[in-house]
Formats: C-alpha cells, structure tokens, sequence
C-alpha cells in the first residue's frame, strides 16, 4: 500500500512539472526553407549561412529543400499551391507575381517597419521589394542591374583607349573595331532568353521621361518605340548587329555571350554582375572592366532593379521567426559572403565595406551607376501576366525576324505595340 | 473462378500504379486544356470550352500551320534517315568481323546519351563562330565563310535534324540487327539456289522476314520523335524566329516560360489525337498489306 501511494505522488509530480520542463527546454521549431536557384555549389554556401543562423538562434532548425534548378519554381508554386510546410521561399523576380497574385506570401509591411536593418539596405532593393502587388511580399538577396562589361586589353591592341560615354559613341567605336575577315567583332547579342531585358534598358536611354513604373511607356503614356529617340534605337541595334555582331549571335543565350567576351571576340557585352563570376574564370582582372552604360539623347540612364530575394510563405505558422531567418541572410556579411559565390551585388550597403571583392573597380561601374544622378530606376511590367508571353515568344521572334531583314523597323514596333495595346 | 480472383489481385497494384501515373495525369491534363489554368492566377480557374485551342490555333505571333509543318518536317526526316542508315548499319554488322562487339559498343553510344546533353554538345558543334564543323569544312576548302547552321532560319530546321538522326540511328540499328540475325540462313541458301542476287535476296527474303520488327518500330520511333524536344530546346530554343519550334516545343514554353499550363496541355491533347490517328491509319495500312501480300 504504502508503495503504491508513493508510486501514485511520484507520478503525480511528474505529471505536474512536465509544463515547466517545457518551459525550460524551449521548444525548438523547425522552418522549412527551399531554394530555387540550386546548384550543389551554391547548396553548400546556404548550409553554412544556415550553420550561422542555428548557431544565433539555437531554438531554431532550418529544413533547406533544393528542387533541380530547372523544375525549382514550378514546384514551389506546386508546394505553396497545396499548402505544404514551407516557411521561406527563395524567389526571383520573373516569377514572383503569380506568388503574389495567387495570395501564397505573407505581406511583410508591419515586420518591415519595425526592422532596423532596412534602412542598410540600398535604394534599389527598397524600390523591388514592394514593386508588385500592394504591399512588401519579399526582400531581395541580390540585384542585377546592367552594365557594359569591356575588354580593356583587345580594345587597346586595337587602339581605342577611349570608353564611349553616349549610344553613338558606342557605336562608332563598334564599328571601328569590328573585321569580320579577321573573326574580330565588337558587341555581345543577346539573341535568345528575354533579349528583350537587354534590348529595352540599351534602346529606353534614347527617350526622355521614361516612366518609373513601367520601362515601356513615357510619363505621358506612350509607348516607348513610337517616339523618334525610339525608333532611332531601335535602328541603330539594326546596324550594331548587322556591322559589329556575329551573324551566328542571333541565337546566343547566356552562355555563348560569356563565350564570345572571354574569347575576346566580341569585347563588349552588356550584362548584369552575375556575369563578373563567369568571366572572372578565364581572365585576369587587368583584362577587363565595366563601365556604365552609356548615355542616349534623354542624357538619362534608365536601369531596371532585377532581384532574387526571400519570402515568407501566408501559411507559415512562424512567419516573425521566418522574418528573422530572412534578416540574417540580408545582414552585411552573410548577404556579401552569398553574393561572391554568385557575383550578383549585394543589397546590404556594409557589405561593399566589409567585402574585398565588391571593392574590385570592376565592381565600380556598378557602384557610380547606382549613384549617379542621371541614373533613374525604372521596372518591367512583371506583374502583368503577358510579360512572360511578350519576353519570352512575341519579343524573341519579332526582334530575330527584324535582324535578320524579315520585317521592317515599323512593323517590328508595331508588333510590340500591338500586342501591349499602348 | 477462385483462381481467377486471385489472378486480379496479383495484378490490382500494377493497374493501380498505372492508373496512377498514367491514367490520372492523361485524364488531368485532358481537362486542363479546356480550362484558363493560368499561374499567374490559380484562384480563377474554370472551364473555357475551346478557347486554349482556338488561342493557339489562331495565335497571330506564333502561326499553328508553321508549328505543325516543322513537326511533320522534323519527324519524317528524321525518321527516314535514321531508318535507313540504322538499316545499313545492321546489315553491315549482321556479318561477324574482328572487334565487331567494340565497334557495337561505338556506334550505339549516342542512344545512351540524353536529348538535352546531346542538344547542348551538338549546338556548340554547330556553333557558327567557334564550331568544330565550319572549322573543318573550312579547313578541307568547301566552304569559305562560316555557315550560321542554327541562326539561319532556312537551314536551323535541317541542323537539328542531324543531330536527331546521330542520335536515332542506334536505336533502328541495334532493333533491326536483332532481326536480321533471326532471319534462317536456309531461305538465303533457297533463294540462292532459285538464282537470286543480293538485292533480290533483299527485297524478296530479308526486308519481308523483318517486316513485323520493320512496322512496329518505325511507329514507336515516330512517335518518340514527336514527343522529343529535348533536343531542339537545348539547340534552338524554337528560334530563330520560331523555324525550329515543334508542337512539343511550344508545349514546353507555355508551361516554363509562359505559366500557362492551360494552353500547355491543349497543345498536349492536339499531340495525343495526332499520334493516335497516325498510328490508327499507320497500322491499318501495314495491316491492309500483310493481307495482299498473303
């Protein structure tokens, strides 16, 4: 008997101080995170960022998921569709409004407000974080704003020491260097994957009062092409690809511009920092460098922000402590560690202090791009749902036909204008 | 009847796996196509009759007659070449020579390979700049200037059959070896004897004794070849101005690239009513001559 009540108060102690051994081991939660831009290299440099985290945050586990690359954003979509356990989604700006309009991320406005850490961040990254939709669905990682990427070396054994300033400077110094006899041309086409993102931020400096909200109209509502500094962009690419391209250009993706820079065949190549990683395999630093891009007749330089950045998922059930996990990987150093592996700019304003490699005077062009009072940001229309469309088939094939003489100046802009209905 | 039950249980998980797997994605994407299964909106599906079809149908920047040509373009050159240098690669090896098997192991190779990596070999091949081929057309003295094999939209088409043909011919040369080497070496010692020369004991003895393998995998490699746009996506992207784009491509551009899955799988069901029409005619024809023949 007298066991038996000993057994029966000995449970009863157990019982009772089981909420406060709750208490005092805290519990620990797990947030799922999946990345879409995978790579085994780039997998590895989140899992020691992650490493970082857990260590800040021991209450804290990160779940890193890492679709294949090419499937990775259709199955987030697929993931966050059926309310799957996912707290942070990594995004990339083509494809985050159908994440937006479908109501899959958490607005972030309130969290935001209270951030301290935001004020770090550089204008762009402000200005594409709360870019579509009504509220702050996500913060970018990385920005990718164009540049011209130049081979000092193969211009000055050409004999041009000068960098052109202004679109028709450019031009002629195009013109000048280019032999096709001899293999040597001058410019980089982007032929396929959305040219359309090259074409529109190289053709828009020609027209003044572009309109901050959507690259494509003027502030008073015309349709960019249809103004004379529009058209004579769009004829002077003519002639750029026609007297200083590789006809074989038309069809050049990513890979062959890289290709054709590091070859030294074609010495200029408009492209966003992310191309600094790739290059930087084959040449030395004193072979080349950015410049920005030049000046058309407005005298302003209109860039679009391209971002990839991080989102909480609306079904998160911790969506502060997913917040929290997102600050980190934007804090000064996590956020420059993660953009030298990718060589994308980072948006924390410290990490250009702390990182060498962002100190690079190829780095530069982007940093005076980024300051320069002619410098004005503008966006693509990424929340409209023809974009895709547009970018990827319409613009694609009118601008190939256009090129290569098929269709006219006139009826190249008529399409584009036609399809958006300006 | 008790054996009978058992029999059905045996095979009740396969049926279910293939119903799964195969059923159920053929009848979803079936329904799909006739809804504005849009990405960017998931909140507002609902059915839209045949408006997918007409869409694509009447698409005034991507013309369905020139997608359906360069499907038909793409599959019967391949098919026709790969048949029969797959064909004259088996009789060359239905003969035992020395290091025969290594050579097999060769000339198959391309089969294992996939249609992307391929793709992706074959277009720097073909690359108009740093190309290996112009390289060595240039260097034998047949050509003077570099030849734009994928940016030139008359001949983009042809390079990516080529490079479908490389990959095919395995595939027709390993099936019919097979064949010709089922073939009883008594009928070519009585059509000997009846006087018959090499290419009267081809076409009289050889191709009818292989005639069942001949039918049944020209229509199997058809139809894999309209379902293979691995290989153009990885070379052309479709382009340049869409010349190179299949059904098949443009299926995959709707989904990756335009997020409309609606669209996508109308072009899905416009494939699948093709191959089977194609394949119902195809085997009654082949049919119509077995029965004349007998």
């Amino acid at each position: 008997m007298k066991r038996l009540i000993a057994l029966f108060c000995t449970l009863v102690l157990i019982v009772g101080a089981m909420p406060f051994m709750g208490a005092m081991t805290e519990e620990k939660i797990t947030l799922t995170f999946v990345e879409v831009m995978t790579s085994p290299e780039r997998t590895l440099v989140l899992e020691e960022a992650i490493k970082g985290f857990e260590e800040k945050y021991p209450n804290i586990e990160i779940e890193l998921v890492s679709p294949p690359y090419e499937t990775a954003e259709t199955k987030v979509a697929s993931m966050l569709a059926i309310g799957q356990k996912v707290d942070i989604v990594e995004m990339r700006d083509n494809s985050v409004a159908p994440w937006i309009n479908n109501g899959f991320l958490y607005a972030l406005d309130e969290l935001v407000a209270n951030w301290e850490g935001r004020n770090d961040l550089v204008e762009a990254a402000l200005l594409a974080g709360s870019s579509i939709g009504d509220a702050t669905y996500f913060i970018p990682q990385y920005l990718y704003v164009k540049a011209l990427m130049v081979r000092t070396d193969i211009l000055e054994k050409l004999g041009v020491t000068e960098m052109p300033v202004t679109t028709d400077e450019f031009l002629e110094v195009c013109k000048k260097i280019t032999e096709p006899d001899k293999g040597q041309y001058a410019f980089a086409l982007r032929g396929i994957g959305a040219p359309c993102k090259t074409t529109d931020v190289m053709w828009v400096t020609e027209v003044p009062d572009i309109s901050e909200d959507n690259i494509y109209l003027t502030k008073d509502g015309t349709f960019y092409m249809d103004t004379p500094g529009g058209k004579k962009a769009v004829e002077n690419y003519y002639t750029l690809f026609k007297e200083c391209c590789p006809p074989d250009s038309i069809n050049w993706g990513f890979n062959e511009q890289i290709n054709g820079f590091v070859s030294g065949t074609t010495p200029f190549l408009v492209q966003d920092p992310d191309a600094v990683g790739n290059v930087s395999k084959s040449l030395k630093p004193e072979q080349y460098t950015a410049i920005p891009m030049p000046l058309g007749e407005s005298g302003k330089r209109y860039l679009d922000y391209g971002y990839a950045g991080l989102a909480v998922a609306a079904n998160s059930e911790y969506p502060e402590e997913a917040f929290e996990f997102i600050k980190y990987m934007i804090s000064g150093e996590v956020n420059a560690n993660i953009c030298e592996f990718y060589g994308a700019l980072p948006v924390n304003k410290n990490a250009y202090e702390t990182s060498d490699m962002f100190k690079l005077p190829v780095y530069k062009a982007w940093a005076d791009e980024m300051e320069d009072e002619n410098t004005i940001f503008t966006k693509f229309p990424l929340e409209d749902p023809r974009f895709a469309e547009y970018s990827s088939t319409v613009h694609l094939a009118a601008i190939q036909s256009y090129l290569l003489g098929e269709t006219t100046a006139e009826e190249f802009i008529k399409t584009c204008k036609d399809f958006w209905g300006y | 009847m008790k054996a009978n039950k058992w029999y059905l249980l045996m095979v009740l998980p396969v049926i279910a796996v293939v119903a799964f797997f195969i059923f159920y994605p053929l009848m979803k994407g079936g329904i799909i196509a006739f809804q504005n299964y849009n990405l960017f909106n998931l909140k507002n599906i609902s059915f839209t009759g045949l408006e997918n079809f007409k869409a694509i149908i009447t698409n005034k920047n991507v013309s369905f007659g020139m997608i359906l040509m360069n499907t038909i373009k793409w599959t019967v050159l391949s098919l026709m070449f790969q048949f029969l240098l797959g064909f004259l690669l088996a009789m060359m090896l239905k003969s035992p020579f020395k290091g025969r098997s290594v050579y097999c192991g060769f000339v198959f190779y391309p089969w294992a390979l996939c249609g992307f990596s391929i793709g992706l070999i074959w277009s720097w091949l073909f690359n108009g700049q740093f190309g290996v081929i112009n390289d060595l057309l240039m260097r034998a003295g047949i050509i003077s200037e570099n030849i734009g094999w994928l940016s030139n939209p008359d001949i983009a088409m042809y390079s990516v059959i080529i490079a479908n043909v490389w990959y095919g011919i395995p595939y027709f040369g390993i099936m019919l070896l097979a064949a010709l080497q089922s073939v009883p070496n008594d009928l070519y010692e009585a059509a000997t004897l009846d006087g018959c020369g090499s290419v009267q004991k081809l076409f009289n003895v050889t191709i009818p004794y292989i005639k069942p393998t001949i039918v049944s995998t020209v229509l199997l490699r058809s139809m894999w070849i309209v379902n293979f746009p691995d290989l153009i996506y990885a070379m052309t992207n479709g382009g340049p101005v869409n010349r190179t784009h299949i059904l098949g491509t443009m299926m995959i551009n709707k989904v990756y690239k335009e997020f409309d899955y609606g669209q996508a799988s109308a072009y899905g069901v416009i494939i699948m009513v093709l191959l089977l029409s194609y394949s119902i005619v195809y085997l009654k024809l082949t049919k119509a001559s077995e029965d004349n023949m007998l």
